[in-house]
C-alpha cells in the first residue's frame, strides 16, 4: 500500500502528499534542511521563529493571532530539530478541512496563502533587514530555552549522554545553538542568510489531508520561484558501526531527588540498510514495549525504577536506554541493564518475547495509519533514508523475523557511554527543602 | 438483547454518533463507531485521587484512605492470580494496554488492530478481578516509589500543587494524585480491597469502546465476564471542612532546579452548581472566557511575550467539574510579581469593560476548530466521551453548548469569579550556587 506520494517541483523542492479522505483535522508543513553545523544551527533555530511571529500582512502577533483564530483555530507554530545529523526548521500548520467551515470560508487556501506570506514577505524595517528588536527578543527567548534543559533531568540526562557519546559528530550539535553562538547572531546577518537559504538547502512540504494536490503544486512552485533550487540536496548522516572497546562512563551532579540513568549504544544498524527492521524488533524486545526485558525484570522483578526503556534514532544508528533509579542503585540498576542485553546475544529470547514484541511492533505500524501527523514524521524520517515504505510494509516483514536474525541483530549492538546524572538531594531533604507554604 | 434496546445520540454537523446500553449488571456501555484501523475501549471507573473518605451504607462512619491509594490500585489491578499480568495478556493479543489516575476517575484502555473481542475479554476480566497481596502490594511500593521521586523533580507537577496547596484550605484537589512514600507505605491489601469493593462496582463505572467494532462481540463479552453488581450509593468527602471562598494564601514559593522562576496564577471558584447541566453551561462559559482573556491574540498575553517579560506565550487552563473549580495561567519569567500585578490590572479593566462581541465569536469559531479534532483519533474520542460520561453529561452535550452560550454569560461569569481575594501566585524559583 502506496500512501505517499512525493512530487518533485524543483531540484531541491519536494511536495509530499498523504491522501487522507477520513479526518477532520489536516496538516501542512514546510521544512528547510541542512546538515547540523555549530555556527548555522542558532540562525537556523531563530529563523521559524521569527517568521511565525510576524509578516508584512500580519504586522503584529494580535493580528496574525487573530486571523488564525478566524480559520477555525488554525495553527502555524516553529519547527526546529534533529534528523540524524539533518537541521531540520521550518513551519508546522493544522487546520480543520474545508467542509467543517461552517461559511464559505476556503481555509486550505487561506493558509497556504498565509505560509507564502510568512515566507516571502517577512516584516523588514527601513534597512531592509529583519527587525532587530524582534530579533533580540528571540535571541534572549532562544536562550532562555537553552538553559532551561536543566528544568527535565529525563530528557537533559539523555541528551548528555548522546553528546557525550557522539562528541565529535555533527549530531552533537545542539539544534538551538549555544548561549554564545545564540548571542552573536544580527538582524543583518540572519536576513541574509534566510534570502540566500534555499542554495543547498532541502524543502520539503508535507501535506496531509483530503485536497487536491494541483493547488499545493502550483502555489508551492510560485512560493520558490525565486529562491535558489536549482541542484538538488542530500544530506548525510554519519554512522559508527561499533563503540570503542572501553566504554565512557560520564557521572554528574544535580540538586534533584532522583538519579537518571542513560546508556548510549551503537545499534550497528541504520534505517538505510535494507534489514534494518530486524533491529527495530529488537529494540522492541529489550525495552520498548511492556514486556520487554528491561521492563519484565527491572522494573517488574527487581523494583528498581518506574520506567526503564530503550529508544533507537534510526538515522543515527544509536540506542539509548534510560532510567530514573534511586542514587545508590546506580551500580545495580546498570549491571541489571548489561545483564538484559547480555541476555540477548546469547540468544536467551524466549518464543513468547519474540511473538508478543511482534505483535506490538505490527500494532502500532498499523495504528500509524489512523494517524495524518504520525505519518507526516515517518515519512520525513524515512526520506533521509531514502526509502518510501509504508508501516504496512515494514509490519509485514517485522513478522517474518526469525530468531537467528535477531540474534545476530544483538551481536552488533556495543555499548558506548554509561552516563549518570547523580541527584544530590537527599529522600528526606525533598519535605523539608526550603518549603515556603505558608 | 436487540438492537431495538439502544439508544442513539448523533449530531448530524459532525457526522458523528454513538449507541448506548445498560447492561444488565449495571454497567453503562457506549460504542462509538468509526470506520479506522484501529479499535480502542476505555473502561473506567468514577474513583480518583480526591476519594480517600467514603461510605457506601449511611448507618456506618466514614472511612479514611491513605492518599495516593486510586493511583496504587490502578498499578495493582494489573496483577493477575495467575501469575500473568495483564500486559502478559494484551501482549497475545498484540492490543496496546496503559491506564491512568487523575482526580476523579481511573481508566484502564487498551488499543488494537486485530482481536478486539479477545482483547475486550482480557480487559474486562483484568479489571473486575482483583488480586491483591502483601508480596505484590511491597513490590509496587518500590516501582511507585521511584514514580513518586520522579515527580519530585518535576518542576511544573511541583508548581502545580504547590498552587493548588495555595489555594485550597480543604479540598483533596490539593493533595498529589501519587500521594507520598509515606501515605504509601500504609497501604495493605485489606484496604485496596476496601477502596475496590466500593468504587469498583459496575453501577459506578463505564465503557466505552470505539472504532470499526461489531456490537455483537460487545454485548456477548459483557454477558460472560460481567457478574451483576448490586445497587451502590457512594458517598464521597472531597473536603473534610467547608471549604472557604477565598485562597489560603496569595504567594507560595520553592526553590527548585530551574534556569529561570516559574509561575502559576490561580483563580479559585467554589461556586459549583448542583446539576450537571448548570456545570456543564458554566464550565464552556469558563473555557470560553479564559480563551477570550487569556488567549493567543488576546493583548495581555501577546504584549508581555513582544516586551519578553514571559518567554513562551502564556498558557491557560481551566478545569470545572463536581468536585473543584478554577483557571490556571502559567509561564516563565524573570519577575512574576510584574505578570501578577499587570494581570490583577488588566483583568480589573476587561471587567469595566467587558468582551466585545467580535473576541467572543472568533474564540468561539476557533474552539470549535479544536473541538472537532478529537473525533480524528479513537483514543481521543474514547477519553474525553468518558470523561464527559462521568460528569453527567456527553460529549454532545458539550460541544452543541458552545452554540448556546451568550456574550452575557462570559461577561458575568468576569465579573462574578475574578477578584483579588481569588488569586494565588505560585513560583518556582531557580536555586542559588
Amino acid at each position: 500500500m502506496n500512501n505517499i506520494k512525493r512530487i518533485n517541483l524543483y531540484p531541491s523542492v519536494t511536495l509530499n502528499v498523504i491522501p487522507s479522505e477520513k479526518f477532520k483535522i489536516s496538516y501542512l508543513s514546510v521544512y528547510f534542511s541542512r546538515p547540523a553545523d555549530e555556527k548555522e544551527a542558532p540562525k537556523n533555530a531563530l529563523i521559524p521563529e521569527i517568521l511565525t511571529r510576524v509578516c508584512k500582512k500580519y504586522p503584529t502577533m494580535t493580528a496574525l493571532n487573530t486571523k488564525l483564530q478566524s480559520l477555525y483555530g488554525a495553527s502555524i507554530d516553529p519547527v526546529n530539530m534533529l534528523m540524524g545529523e539533518a537541521h531540520i526548521f521550518g513551519l508546522y500548520s493544522s487546520f480543520p478541512e474545508n467542509r467543517y467551515a461552517f461559511d464559505d470560508t476556503d481555509i486550505l487556501g487561506e493558509i497556504v496563502d498565509l505560509i507564502s506570506e510568512l515566507l516571502k514577505n517577512p516584516l523588514i524595517d527601513e534597512k531592509g533587514t529583519f527587525y532587530e528588536s524582534i530579533v533580540e527578543s528571540e535571541k534572549t527567548k532562544l536562550c532562555g530555552r537553552i538553559k532551561a534543559c536543566i528544568n527535565n533531568p529525563a530528557s537533559y540526562s539523555v541528551r548528555r549522554c548522546e553528546e557525550i557519546m557522539c562528541a565529535d559528530e555533527r549530531f552533537s550539535v545542539s539544534p538551538s545553538g549555544t548561549i554564545e553562538s545564540v548571542s552573536s547572531v544580527n538582524a543583518k546577518e540572519l536576513y541574509e542568510y534566510y534570502t540566500k537559504l534555499p542554495g543547498g538547502t532541502a524543502v520539503d512540504i508535507y501535506y496531509a489531508g483530503s485536497a487536491d494536490a494541483s493547488l499545493l503544486i502550483s502555489k508551492f512552485k510560485e512560493i520558490f520561484r525565486n529562491f535558489d533550487t536549482s541542484a538538488s540536496v542530500k544530506i548525510e548522516t554519519e554512522i559508527r558501526r561499533s563503540a570503542p572497546s572501553e566504554i565512557k562512563t560520564v557521572i554528574e551532579e544535580q540538586p534533584v531527588a532522583q538519579g537518571k540513568l542513560a546508556i548510549g549504544l551503537r545499534s550497528g544498524y541504520a534505517l538505510s540498510d535494507e534489514d534494518y527492521h530486524v533491529f527495530a524488533l529488537l529494540n522492541s524486545i529489550l525495552g520498548s514495549s511492556p514486556t520487554s526485558k528491561l521492563f519484565m525484570n527491572v522494573r517488574e522483578k527487581m523494583s528498581l525504577c518506574y520506567y526503564c526503556s530503550s529508544r533507537p534514532n534510526a538515522l543515527k544508528g544509536i540506542m539509548t536506554i534510560a532510567s530514573g533509579i534511586e542514587v545508590d542503585n546506580f551500580e545495580k540498576a546498570k549491571n541489571a541493564v548489561l545483564e538484559q542485553l547480555e541476555f540477548l546475544k546469547n540468544g536467551n529470547i524466549s518464543d513468547f518475547e519474540i511473538d508478543s514484541a511482534k505483535k506490538s511492533l505490527v500494532n502500532a505500524y498499523r495504528e500509524l495509519t489512523d494517524s495524518p501527523s504520525g505519518l507526516v514524521s515517518w515519512y520525513l524520517t524515512r526520506s533521509f533514508a531514502d526509502r518510501n515504505d509504508s508501516p504496512e510494509e515494514v509490519a509485514e516483514k517485522i513478522l517474518s523475523v526469525t530468531k537467528e536474525e535477531l540474534v545476530e541483530s544483538a551481536s552488533r549492538l556495543s555499548v558506548d557511554t554509561v552516563y549518570f546524572l547523580k541527584g544530590t538531594l537527599s529522600p528526606e531533604g525533598v519535605d523539608e527543602d526550603e518549603e515556603d507554604d505558608e | 438483547m436487540t438492537v431495538n434496546d439502544f439508544k442513539i445520540r448523533e449530531n448530524k454537523k459532525l457526522g458523528e454518533k454513538y449507541y448506548y446500553f445498560k447492561h444488565k449488571s449495571g454497567l453503562a456501555v457506549y460504542i462509538f463507531p468509526k470506520e479506522l484501523t484501529s479499535a480502542y475501549a476505555l473502561f473506567g471507573t468514577k474513583y480518583g485521587s480526591i476519594d480517600n473518605c467514603f461510605r457506601i451504607d449511611k448507618n456506618s462512619e466514614f472511612v479514611n484512605v491513605p492518599d495516593g491509594i486510586a493511583h496504587f490500585l490502578e498499578h495493582k489491578m494489573f496483577e493477575n492470580e495467575d501469575g500473568e499480568d495483564l500486559f502478559e495478556k494484551f501482549a497475545r493479543t498484540g492490543a496496546s494496554a496503559n491506564a491512568y489516575t487523575s482526580f476523579m476517575h481511573t481508566m484502564y484502555l487498551f488499543s488494537c488492530t486485530e482481536n478486539f473481542k479477545e482483547s475486550l475479554e482480557i480487559l474486562l476480566k483484568g479489571v473486575t478481578s482483583p488480586y491483591f497481596t502483601d508480596e505484590n502490594v511491597a513490590k509496587e511500593q518500590g516501582i511507585i516509589g521511584q514514580e513518586i521521586r520522579m515527580y519530585e523533580d518535576n518542576v511544573h507537577n511541583a508548581l502545580f500543587f504547590g498552587m493548588l496547596k495555595a489555594m485550597y484550605a480543604s479540598n483533596n484537589v490539593r493533595t498529589e494524585i501519587v500521594g507520598t512514600v509515606k501515605s504509601i507505605s500504609h497501604i495493605t491489601p485489606e484496604i485496596l480491597y476496601k477502596c475496590y469493593n466500593t468504587f469498583y462496582n459496575l453501577n459506578n463505572m463505564a465503557l466505552c469502546v470505539c472504532g470499526d467494532i461489531d456490537v455483537n462481540d460487545v454485548i456477548s463479552v459483557c454477558d460472560s465476564i460481567l457478574k451483576d453488581a448490586p445497587e451502590v450509593d457512594i458517598e464521597s468527602i472531597w473536603s473534610k471542612t467547608e471549604e472557604c471562598e477565598e485562597v489560603v494564601s496569595d504567594r507560595f514559593t520553592r526553590k527548585m532546579q530551574v534556569s529561570k522562576p516559574i509561575f502559576s496564577i490561580g483563580v479559585k471558584d467554589i461556586m459549583i452548581s448542583e446539576t450537571a447541566a448548570e456545570r456543564l453551561r458554566k464550565r464552556v462559559v469558563v473555557e470560553t472566557l479564559t480563551e477570550c482573556l487569556f488567549g493567543q491574540s488576546s493583548p495581555f498575553s501577546v504584549s508581555l511575550y513582544e516586551e519578553g517579560v514571559i518567554r513562551n506565550p502564556l498558557s491557560s487552563y481551566s478545569d470545572h467539574n463536581r468536585a473543584f473549580s478554577f483557571i490556571e495561567l502559567s509561564g516563565e519569567s524573570e519577575n512574576p510579581e510584574e505578570v501578577f500585578d499587570r494581570f490583577k490590572k488588566y483583568v480589573e479593566e476587561m471587567k469595566k469593560t467587558g468582551i466585545d462581541d467580535e473576541t467572543f465569536t472568533r474564540v468561539l469559531r476557533s474552539s470549535y476548530g479544536a473541538l472537532i479534532g478529537i473525533f480524528d483519533s479513537v483514543g481521543s474520542i474514547a477519553n474525553e466521551f468518558l470523561s464527559f460520561i462521568m460528569e453527567d453529561y456527553d460529549i454532545f452535550d458539550y460541544i452543541e453548548m458552545f452554540e448556546k452560550i451568550t456574550l452575557d454569560d462570559v461577561n458575568s461569569a468576569l465579573r462574578e469569579m475574578f477578584d483579588e481575594k481569588y488569586y494565588t501566585l505560585a513560583t518556582i524559583l531557580p536555586k542559588e550556587n
